[in-house]
């Protein structure tokens, strides 16, 4: 035996105060299954054959094949295939927006250009052309600037008695 | 020593939080494949059934919480890089769906004495049935004892996490789970000796 009962007792008392590390707890359980173990100690054999007994439940093969299964039904919709898929109609739609765009910015372009220069006023046609001339058109503008400023003041005048009468109304 | 964060994943609409540390929250993470993911959760599964089979006392429906949790976690997997410990992380959002089940449910099997699906080879021979006996009366025995103490007795003594892990599964503070393992083997020690020395 490589152990004495007392040191097996020590290890005992310490495993079921919860004093011991993993690595005595992997020692306790090889002392318990020493050939030469007392008969005493058996009891403490068979609650470590109780977690041996425990830890060997495990999952079958049916299992993982329906997760498995499972797994892929999920995956399925986010294969990389589709992803692409997906990504392509996206570029062809990228690129026919991008076309449009340069088009319509390209005619729009070309018109401005070819648009007909005869369109622009031809200011010199409406110069006075003898002094008479001009001095007419200046005085016709300084009688219709002259209608307006009497027309505004005759309105500023209306509007101030309005407000003397306003003023008046609430005294 | 980098400075660690709070990870937030959320599972059947609950909030998990885990530690994490900075590194590893920064790091980018990367698209994972199916086949990728079979490989990182099936040594685990094998774990988060146990424990479920531990809380439910029922096989088929243990199965069915792994297979569900397993395929949340998979909708998540963006942030499955950012786990430190992903065993301790699956077995805690399996201990969070068995506890729903049962409060939802009501549910309870109470088939203690039940075999398990696959009993471990050469560890029941024809013919020890005292030794079966013995076996069931510390199952049930197991299954009285309040549920942290039971959790964390499972946890240590057929997963073989560390008190650590322990903790941070069960969401318990290392001396509460120091505490329960202390109690827990103490109760057990006390009725194996008296089913060994009176038959009770």
């Amino acid at each position: 035996m490589a152990y004495s009962t007392e040191q097996l007792d020590q290890l005992l008392d310490r495993y079921f105060a919860g004093q011991t590390s993993l690595s005595e707890e992997k020692k306790l359980r090889q002392w318990l299954n020493s050939p030469e173990l007392p008969i005493a100690y058996e009891m403490y054999t068979q609650l470590f054959d109780i977690w041996e007994e425990k830890k060997a439940e495990h999952l079958d093969d049916a299992f993982f094949q329906s997760f498995e299964q499972a797994l892929h039904r999920q995956v399925q919709p986010l294969t990389p295939a589709s992803s692409r898929g997906r990504l392509r109609s996206l570029f062809w739609l990228r690129t026919a927006a991008a076309v449009l765009l340069l088009a319509t910015a390209g005619y729009w372009m070309w018109s401005e250009q070819a648009a007909p220069t005869g369109n622009t006023i031809d200011w010199a046609q409406y110069e006075p052309e003898t002094p008479e001339e001009a001095f007419r058109v200046y005085r016709n503008a300084m009688q219709k600037l002259s209608g307006d400023i009497r027309q505004g003041s005759a309105r500023a005048a209306q509007k101030v008695d309005r407000l003397h009468d306003a003023g008046a109304y609430f005294k | 020593m980098y400075s660690r964060q709070a990870l937030t994943v959320l599972v059947d609409g609950k909030k998990n939080h885990m530690s994490v540390t900075f590194m590893e929250a920064t790091r980018l993470a990367p698209e994972m494949s199916p086949e990728e993911y079979t490989r990182r959760i099936k040594p685990v599964q094998h774990k988060m059934y146990r424990f479920a089979l531990h809380l439910l006392h029922d096989g088929a429906t243990a199965k069915d919480v792994v297979q569900d949790v397993s395929l949340k976690l998979w909708q998540q997997r963006q942030k499955l890089h950012q786990i430190e410990n992903l065993e301790a992380w699956c077995i805690r959002l399996t201990k969070n769906r068995c506890i729903d089940l049962i409060r939802a449910k009501g549910y309870r099997n109470d088939g203690l004495d039940s075999q398990p699906e696959h009993p471990a080879p050469g560890l029941m021979p024809d013919g020890k049935t005292e030794q079966r006996d013995l076996m069931q009366k510390v199952s049930r025995l197991i299954r009285q004892l309040p549920k942290n103490q039971a959790m964390t007795m499972h946890l240590r003594d057929i997963e073989g996490l560390s008190y650590q892990e322990i903790a941070e599964t069960l969401d318990l503070s290392l001396s509460q789970v120091k505490v329960n393992i202390h109690r827990a083997r103490k109760t057990v020690r006390r009725e194996l000796e008296k089913i060994t020395a009176y038959g009770i």
